[in-house]
């Protein structure tokens, strides 16, 4: 299979025009087969568990608080789970069952189809977590500290987070099988932060710290269940920044891997 | 009839244990049980329990992902590559196929268990480590049941729904497995007649991983449970395995070439 | 050079993270409005008990398992005060000087989160639970573990949550029972202190480990130091208003305040101190009994 001309280390505007074609493509075949079934069944079962909560008694503002909170890192976790699961599929599941060779015959660069497979995953998650978001906002008591601009905060940074993710889904698909990738995108995803955490203290340098995605920074859902202040724009900044360079750092790596991949 | 089961069985596991995978899975766990080993924790020396458990719950985690991956994507990869038509093609009835891809699947979760329970008794050995070898052996034939349940489970969502959503939902149950058990039993103090008899429903209906999970027994040296047991659990087990695998084999031959 | 050109920009995106993290990592940091005391409260609500295994935090996950682990695995259902659990170490003592420690029986220990057959709804699969995760029936002695054994938990869950004082606290206070882990006991205090500054309770620990080494100057200055940072959020009067300060943290700050005074008289031999700062103390707790009777005999 022949790759891609190659001209410039990163592809000018002009050749990622494919990618919306190709995300289209990719969001007509999730809903083909029948894949936000999966955001239903979830969301089914996120609503049974926040009425079984209602019942067993919201006593105080605290616990209100609790509950908000904890539906809001359900919600993470959940739409974390689902771009994980299918972004560690897409790829190898176009190898194969061979349906690629039909796509990189077309003049599309690989990292338009790249693009175009990571967006409808991402897009999928951001779905999942938009619905459970609004599933807890309706189902838990609001208190009035409790205000609109640090949930818009959080909400896009939670949305930043599910890109850090399919995009390391996506990116280590390349090296590992999908079980292989499930796992390690998992972990990473949950403990990316305590392994961080836990390296920097045990090898006493913070800057290695770094090396490790860490998502949970990007987590600011308790800020708003807390009713703290909105983020300062320079934090935010950082904060979108952080996980912009996480999104452009596997996205290199996928498309390094990806150019020479034999197919 | 056994051996055309039989020989899909063998084909599946073979396959499965020719890929990369599972060794994969294996090694990483096992660098990162190493690297948590590593970690100093006030210089104290009996660590044993503490080390027990992690390496058991990343062991059991890492042989159910695996499982549910390889088993949600047997049949849909028949439809999507084809192969059916060549497998239907064959005297070989569709319950065969299915209850061979099935048993493959299960042997290589096994496989995969057997290989980590390998190193996690050879890891214990090694370091002196205190174990109940009896309990043990309890703890991995009940991790066996469970990869048999999340395999058939596995088997029916992936013929209800998309791939990647029956995996999600496979493991989200395995994750919240715990959850689901507690929650149904603090509930119920909470609820009226109609909740009670809606939780005593959901009590038989929806499987509890957390019934094979073992290993805080292990870790805390607990003693062996007595034979019944396991034949509960075993019964437990077919109690869903059974029928998920019926409903299966319903929805693959009503499934149209 | 241009074949890897993605790599080479892959590479210097990681070193921009190692140099953007920590800057990133302390403009994030949201410090919750709920006190620790708070949270732990509503931790031991019913919801919470539910929802115990898939806790956001890592740290308060590994603090459940410590719990476990105090109890050879089984799972009670919220048997002890938290907050109380994880003060100083005085409810430690206490609990264990009422049910005995290391490998000793007791009972009482509240009811388990697994409920025995009688009230058990669950028929055959709650019979199954019961075998198969470690449980015994609720009032039925049973064994505590050695408390070693739950001290990497304490070690994981400050290195997840350096802000996870509680953790610090008890982790010391089980280290400081052997005798030769006292250097590592006081190290993690100091560590606990370290990144949590504004923890009276800490300091307070602190004192008693010094204690232990009969490093007595170091001991009151530490108790002092205790008592001044619990007095910037103490109420008037130290009546206790939850969440901001419980009756469990006014006897946090009567403890530091007495062992001052003790410490002068008894090991400093220095009466005239003791007095001085006796009478101090009585100021802030007016017909505290424990002072009373030391200045009876400082009289």
């Amino acid at each position: 299979m022949a790759t891609a001309p190659f001209t410039t280390p990163l592809p000018a505007a002009s050749e990622l025009r494919p990618v919306p074609h190709l995300v289209r493509g990719v969001w007509l075949e999730s809903l083909r087969r029948n894949e936000l079934w999966v955001i239903g069944i979830l969301l089914g079962l996120y609503i049974l568990l926040a009425l079984v909560l209602r019942i067993v008694g919201i006593e105080s503002a605290q616990s209100a608080r609790f509950i908000r909170g904890l539906g809001f890192d359900l919600g993470g976790l959940l739409a974390s789970l689902l771009v994980i699961v299918t972004g560690s599929r897409q790829l190898p599941a176009e190898i194969e069952l061979r349906t690629i060779y039909p796509v990189l015959a077309k003049p599309v660069r690989r990292e338009a189809l790249l693009w175009g497979k990571a967006l409808p995953t991402w897009a999928l998650g951001v779905a999942a977590m938009l619905a459970f978001g609004i599933a807890t906002l309706a189902l838990t008591p609001s208190l009035p500290q409790q205000s609109a601009l640090p949930l818009v905060a959080a909400l896009v940074l939670e949305a930043v987070a599910l890109a850090v993710l399919t995009s390391m889904a996506i990116c280590l698909s390349l090296w590992m099988p999908p079980a292989v990738t499930m796992l390690v995108a998992g972990a990473l995803a949950l403990g990316g932060g305590f392994a961080s955490n836990m390296i920097a203290r045990v090898s006493g340098a913070q800057w290695l710290a770094g090396l490790w995605p860490d998502v949970s920074v990007l987590d600011q859902f308790q800020r708003y269940v807390d009713g703290g202040a909105a983020l300062a724009p320079a934090a935010f900044g950082g904060l979108a920044l952080y996980g912009a360079l996480w999104i452009f750092v596997f996205a290199m790596a996928a498309a390094g891997r990806f150019r020479r991949m034999p197919i | 009839m056994i051996r055309r089961i039989r020989l899909v069985a063998g084909t599946v596991f073979t396959e499965a244990i020719r890929r990369r995978e599972i060794y994969v899975i294996v090694i990483l766990t096992v660098a990162l049980l190493l690297a948590a080993s590593w970690v100093r924790f006030f210089d104290l020396k009996a660590l044993h329990k503490f080390y027990h458990e992690i390496a058991l719950k990343t062991m059991s985690m890492a042989a159910a992902v695996t499982t549910v991956v390889l088993a949600a994507r047997q049949l849909p990869r028949e439809f999507e590559r084809r192969t059916i038509y060549t497998v239907m093609a064959k005297p070989l009835a569709r319950w065969e196929f299915m209850l061979g891809k099935w048993l493959g699947v299960v042997g290589a979760g096994l496989f995969c268990l057997a290989l980590f329970m390998a190193v996690f008794a050879g890891g214990t050995w090694l370091t002196g480590g205190a174990i109940g070898w009896r309990i043990f052996f309890q703890f991995i034939y009940l991790q066996g049941l469970m990869i048999a349940l999340l395999a058939s489970l596995a088997f029916l969502l992936s013929m209800l729904m998309a791939l990647d959503a029956a995996i999600t939902t496979t493991l989200l149950l395995y994750v919240l497995g715990a959850v689901l058990t507690n929650a149904m039993v603090i509930v119920y103090d909470f609820v009226g007649a109609a909740g009670r008899v809606l939780l005593l429903a959901l009590n038989y209906i929806v499987p509890q991983p957390a019934l094979f999970d073992m290993s805080a027994k292990v870790v805390h040296e607990w003693p062996p449970v007595p034979a019944w047991v396991l034949a509960l659990a075993t019964g437990y087990a077919l109690m869903f395995i059974v029928p998920y695998l019926s409903v299966s084999y319903l929805l693959f031959r009503r499934r149209r070439l | 050079m241009v074949r890897h050109a993605r790599y080479l920009f892959a590479v210097a995106g990681l070193a921009a993270l190692m140099a953007l993290r920590p800057a990133v990592v302390s403009g994030a940091r949201w410090e919750p409005e709920l006190s620790d005391t708070a949270r732990e409260q509503v931790n031991s609500s019913a919801f919470a008990t539910i929802l115990g295994e898939i806790r956001a935090s890592a740290a308060d996950l590994m603090w459940v398992k410590t719990e476990r682990y105090m109890h050879n695995g089984v799972a009670f259902s919220g048997h002890l005060d938290e907050n109380a659990m994880a003060r100083t170490g005085e409810v430690a003592v206490k609990h264990d000087r009422e049910h005995g420690a290391d490998g000793d029986e007791h009972d009482g220990c509240g009811h388990t989160l697994i409920p025995d057959a009688s009230g058990d709804y669950r028929g055959f699969v709650g019979a199954l639970q019961r075998e198969v995760h470690p449980w015994q029936p609720a009032g039925a002695p049973h064994l505590h573990s050695a408390g070693e054994e739950l001290l990497p938990w304490y070690r994981m869950l400050t290195y997840s949550n350096p802000r996870h004082w509680r953790g610090y606290a008890i982790g010391t206070w089980w280290l400081s029972r052997d005798p030769a882990a006292r250097a590592e006991a006081e190290s993690f205090i100091a560590e606990g202190v370290k990144n949590n500054p504004g923890v009276f309770q800490l300091q307070l620990m602190r004192g008693r480990i010094l204690m232990q080494r009969e490093a007595w100057s170091e001991a009151i200055a530490a108790f002092r130091q205790a008592a001044a940072l619990a007095e910037k959020t103490r109420p008037a009067g130290g009546k206790p208003a939850p969440p901001a300060w419980s009756a469990s943290d006014e006897e946090d700050y009567a403890a530091a305040l007495r062992y001052i005074p003790l410490l002068e008289w008894r090991k400093l031999n220095d009466p005239a101190a003791a007095r001085a700062d006796l009478a101090a103390a009585l100021e802030r707790l007016p017909g505290d009994k424990p002072l009373g009777e030391l200045r009876q005999q400082l009289k």
